[in-house]
């Protein structure tokens, strides 16, 4: 079974992977879209990234990422607590020369996360934040408060990058707001329907993105001195 | 439940009378962060509240954050944007 953690850099020859993530939410819109022919086939390209490998975790969804017959006529699968911690879902497959994989949930994303050269993250602030912790880390940014430790290969010229996708579908207007601010700022690249992900055009700016690394907060020590500050105990 | 929350909240305050109350946004906290503030007001207690609000609201606050604004004792925010707006709002990085 193929897993993005098991493949180190060496195992695909350097080839640079993509890990999509939906958290415990369902983006069927999302899982379609990097799971079509049309996708792998555009991120294969050198000027879109020459990805050779992508893992999808795909959630509550009820598409199936990489099987032949993917339909969605059956309704929402129910979600049953195996399923929750069921990690075997693994369907690894090779499509349009691309390896491809996909699982609904695992204990901890993190070594996923850590092994791919693009995230691909719904817009959960969590997601968001683990994903800006580890491109920090990457990258070389200064970690204050997370717990991810820089990794020493600094010099690859093709940084760890972290894209979000919000869901019109949903009512959360203010989960976009948190991924624009950031984007605002440099942190990650947004993108507003997955259906942008097949323009040759997003993957070519996505690619050429320059991400500033997030560098977080200081771990709750400016705000344990605000409550100090605040009862007269000095620092 | 909002009516069952606020009564036993005002059991929880009068018995516990908390000097600190730490909260970060969800709509349970309003009770007990109104009856804490009630009870300073009465003299009866002399409980003070820091309220966070969540990280991601970075153009307007949260209902909870709006409603508890005007009565907490310090009021964290995430985002330079929010401190225009609301003044008494502190930045936490």
């Amino acid at each position: 079974m193929l897993s993005l953690s098991s493949s180190k850099r060496g195992h695909h020859g350097g080839g640079r992977s993509i890990f999509v993530t939906v958290g415990t939410t369902k983006f069927d819109s999302l899982i379609s879209t990097v799971s079509s022919s049309q996708f792998l086939s555009q991120i294969s390209k050198p000027e879109c990234g020459a990805y050779v490998c992508i893992a999808v975790q795909y959630g509550r969804g009820a598409v199936t990422p990489f099987v032949s017959d993917n339909t969605s006529t059956s309704g929402v699968e129910q979600i049953s607590d195996d399923q929750q911690h069921d990690s075997s879902d693994d369907n690894a497959r090779l499509v349009e020369g691309v390896s491809c994989s996909s699982y609904r949930f695992k204990p901890t994303l993190r070594q996923d996360m850590e092994a791919a050269d693009l995230i691909i993250s719904h817009a959960g602030a969590g997601s968001i934040m683990e994903g800006l912790e580890l491109c920090c880390a990457a990258n070389g940014g200064r970690i204050k408060g997370g717990d991810a430790t820089a990794s020493g290969d600094v010099s690859q010229k093709r940084r760890k990058k972290l894209v979000v996708v919000t869901n019109a579908a949903l009512m959360n207007a203010h989960q976009s707001e948190l991924a624009d601010a950031l984007e605002a700022r440099g942190h990650l690249f947004v993108v507003n329907d997955p259906s942008e992900l097949l323009k040759e055009e997003t993957l070519r700016q996505i690619e050429k993105f320059d991400q500033i690394p997030f560098e977080g907060g200081d771990g709750g020590a400016d705000f344990a001195a605000l409550v100090d500050n605040h009862f007269g105990f000095e620092p | 439940t909002t009516i069952r929350s606020f009564i036993r909240s005002i059991y929880v305050a009068t018995r516990v009378r908390p000097d600190l109350v730490l909260c970060n946004g969800p709509g349970t906290c309003v009770p007990i962060v109104m009856i804490v503030f009630l009870l300073r007001i009465l003299g009866m207690a002399d409980g003070n509240v820091v309220f966070v609000e969540s990280f991601c609201r970075v153009h307007n606050l949260s209902l909870t954050g709006k409603l508890l604004y005007p009565i907490v004792d310090k009021f964290v925010v995430h985002w330079p944007e929010l401190l225009q707006q609301y003044p008494r709002s502190q930045l936490v990085s």
